[in-house]
Parts: structure tokens; sequence; C-alpha cells
């Protein structure tokens, strides 16, 4: 669940409008820019070719389009937060080596899901063998000691991945919209979000509706009905 | 509300979100008790789209670490540019089980197998662990610059190979390190693509 920040693009926005960053900062910063400018959700096929082709934007989005699932992964596998970061950039690097003979490039979430989840596995096991010879107490009612997620929850991380990546796509205000109702703990009031957006509460409902409408159409361009 | 009248997309979701008046709502029940197909399937949407954005639980990464993903691109091609026609080998200086120890080798436990290769400028130093299972080792490498920074030898490929087979694949780390960890005993090759060029390391026995 988001935090109370309020944005679900909170975390590309403190980007926005920085000059003169490093080349990583500024791909990040502008791949956000024509992604939202486009709305187009794009395919990851496209984004495939666009890399080997040297496109080092195609690169940017392909990691910014991942990077909820694969970290979630790593933590949802019992990772830290330390272990979930080297994770992550190994599950890139490991990406980017394997670019130009990946087959299936329509089942990438799925094939990251499954590197992620294969390597946080490792790690974590790793530390708990170290652990458990070191005599440290194993928490046997941890839920992810050994063994994988569940296929329906992998299944569900992906879909929710995919939504994310499509309600970035919208308008700002659709985006602040969308989180405020669906993806805050405690949502808003429809009349906290009219003061927030700037309309009367009772455009509230229709806005939503609108917003709803556009995150279908732009889920629906890449098959996600 | 007629049978023949779909129900709208914003009531639908007033609908699911319990905001219609009373009146309202049994006037959707009623139509989607006619089993009109479309509002159905639009009314199962909605739902699932709303619980997948309720139950989300998905988390960034920090930003640094974005960042630094989105920098291996350039940093690959840079590397392959540079390395793509170079092939170097890697020649032994120092096995801990043939030589005597010199000055600044560190002493290891009778299990462990310590071998020095040399290519150019880096050192690459494998450590051979013996596990308690027979016939099984962990290797752990660190490629180490004869001078300079070790900053260029962080997230490398390294792969572990066996004959023409690559039977493992890894990254260093920040330091140049590397694990292939509980190896079947046998002869390998280890082939690091390092930025002065792919660096083989020939039949290393274990």
């Amino acid at each position: 669940m988001s935090s109370d920040s309020g944005d679900i693009g909170h975390a590309f926005d403190v980007y926005g409008g920085i000059a003169q960053e490093p080349s990583s900062r500024a791909i990040y910063s502008d791949v956000q820019r024509r992604g939202r400018r486009q709305h187009v959700l794009s395919a990851d096929d496209e984004l495939i070719r666009r890399c080997l082709a040297g496109d080092e934007r195609g690169w940017g989005e392909l990691v910014l389009k991942y990077r909820r699932l694969i970290y979630s992964v790593a933590l949802k596998c019992g990772a830290t937060c330390s272990e979930a970061d080297d994770i992550f950039q190994t599950v890139c690097l490991v990406l980017l080596e394997k670019l130009d003979t990946l087959r299936e490039t329509s089942k990438l979430g799925t094939w990251l899901l499954t590197t992620a989840s294969r390597m946080s596995w490792t790690v974590v096991e790793k530390r708990r063998r170290k652990e458990n010879s070191a005599g440290a107490a194993y928490e046997m009612t941890d839920p992810v000691v050994s063994g994988s997620l569940p296929e329906q929850e992998l299944v569900r991380l992906e879909m929710q991945n995919t939504v994310r990546w499509a309600v970035e796509q919208l308008p700002r205000r659709c985006r602040s919209m969308i989180t405020y109702l669906f993806y805050l703990e405690k949502p808003l009031s429809y009349q906290e979000i009219g003061r927030r957006l700037g309309i009367p509460p009772g455009s509230v409902g229709p806005t939503r509706a609108r917003c709803l409408e556009k995150l279908r159409a732009v889920l629906g361009r890449r098959g996600y009905r | 509300m007629s049978d023949s009248v779909h129900v709208s997309f914003e009531r639908l979701i007033d609908y699911l979100e319990g905001k219609l008046s009373e009146p309202d709502r049994r006037a959707v029940e009623e139509h989607l008790a006619t089993g009109c197909p479309a509002c159905d399937a639009e009314l199962a949407w909605i739902g699932r789209l709303i619980a997948l954005m309720r139950t989300d639980e998905l988390v960034d990464p920090p930003k640094e670490v974005i960042e630094r993903a989105c920098a291996l691109y350039s940093k690959m091609r840079q590397q392959s540019g540079a390395s793509a026609h170079r092939e170097l080998e890697a020649v032994l200086v120092y096995d801990s089980h043939s030589s005597l120890q010199p000055a600044g080798v560190r002493t290891m436990g009778g299990e462990v197998r310590q071998l020095l290769y040399r290519a150019e400028d880096v050192d690459i130093d494998l450590q051979m662990r013996e596990l308690e299972r027979p016939g099984s080792i962990d290797i752990l490498g660190q490629v180490l610059p004869l001078a300079g920074e070790a900053g260029d030898l962080a997230f490398q490929s390294v792969r572990l190979m066996r004959g023409d087979e690559e039977v493992g694949s890894t990254f260093t780390n920040a330091i140049g390190e590397f694990a292939f960890e509980e190896v079947e005993e046998a002869t390998y090759g280890i082939g690091l693509r390092l930025k002065m060029g792919h660096v083989n390391i020939r039949d290393v026995s274990l």
C-alpha cells in the first residue's frame, strides 16, 4: 500500500526539472516525462528492441517498469532491504546480459519474477543457514522459511505491477485521484479529494470514472482487459 | 431502470464502492439480476481492478538503487565496446597446494586452497573451500586491481564453464568479489568479462 505521500508518481516527481544530473538520473527523469506525454504502455518486446538498438531510454523504461516487482519479490521472499538492493541490481544485470537471447519477450514479467524469486531464496537461505549454524534463533513461524511464493501470489504481484505502471502513464490529476481512492490505506473523503485537486466534491465521482476509463484504455492497449 | 439499458460505468463503480442510495442500488441489482452479460463483465473487471489496487503492497526500491540500475546500460556498452575483441588468458602465479607461502599471502586453513591468477593489470584471487558434503566445494573469488581503484571491477559478469557448457554465472559485487557455491568437484574454466577484455582462467581443478 502506498504511503500517505498522496501521489503514486511521487518517486519520479522528485527528479522532474533537475538539470545537469548524472546520466542515469537524467534518463530516469526523461523516461518518465516521455511516458506521461505519450500515455502509452510500451510493450516489452518494443522496449527490448530499443535496448538492443542502443537506446538507453528503452533500458530506463524497462528498469522503471519492473522496479517494484523485482524489489518487492525479494522482500516477500524474506530478503533484508540491503539484500533486496543487491538482488535488484543483480536481476537487472542478468536481464541486461540476456536481452539479446530472451525468448518469449511477452513473458518478461514472469521471467523476472522467477529470476528474482530464485535469487532471493538463495540469498535468504544462505543467510539463514549461517545464522542457524551460528546458533541464532531460527524463525520457524516465518511463512517464507523455505520453498517459493505461491503461484497465485506471483500472478497477483505481476498484475499489480502492470496496473501501477499503467497508472503512472495517466495525467497527473488521474494519478492523484486513483491514488487517493485506491492506493492509500485510508482512502480520502470526496471532500478532501476535491479540496486537493481543486474540484467540487460532486465532481469527484464522474472524474474518478473518467480516470478509470483512461486506465482501462492504457491497460487495454497492451492486452490487459 | 429498464433491463435493456446498461448500467453506466460510473454507477457500477459507485455500486461496488457502496456509494449509491438505496433505490439506486436496488435498480442496479435488478438490472444485474437479468444476467446482462455486458454489465456483468464490466462489474467483474472493475471489481478485479479495484481489488488489485487496494491490496497492492509493492515497494519502490530506493532512488539510488534505481539510478544505479539505469546506469548499467551505458556501463555495459562502454565495456563491451572497449573489450569486445580482447581475449586474455590469466596466468597462475600462486597455488597454496604447490607453493611456499609468499610474503603477504594470508594463511589458510587446511581445507582451503588458494589460487592467484594474473591478467595484465588485475589479479584474480580464488579460494576453494571444501564443504562438509563430500565432493562439494565453494569457490570464492575476488578481482583485484594491481594499481588504482577497484570501481571498474564491480558488477562484472563471471561465468563458470565445464568444457563448453556454462554451468553457473554471477556478477562481482561492489568490491570485485564473486562466489559459486556448492560446486561439484571437477575441472572448470572461469570467464570474466571485464572492461579490459574477456579474461579466461582455464583448467581449474577442484
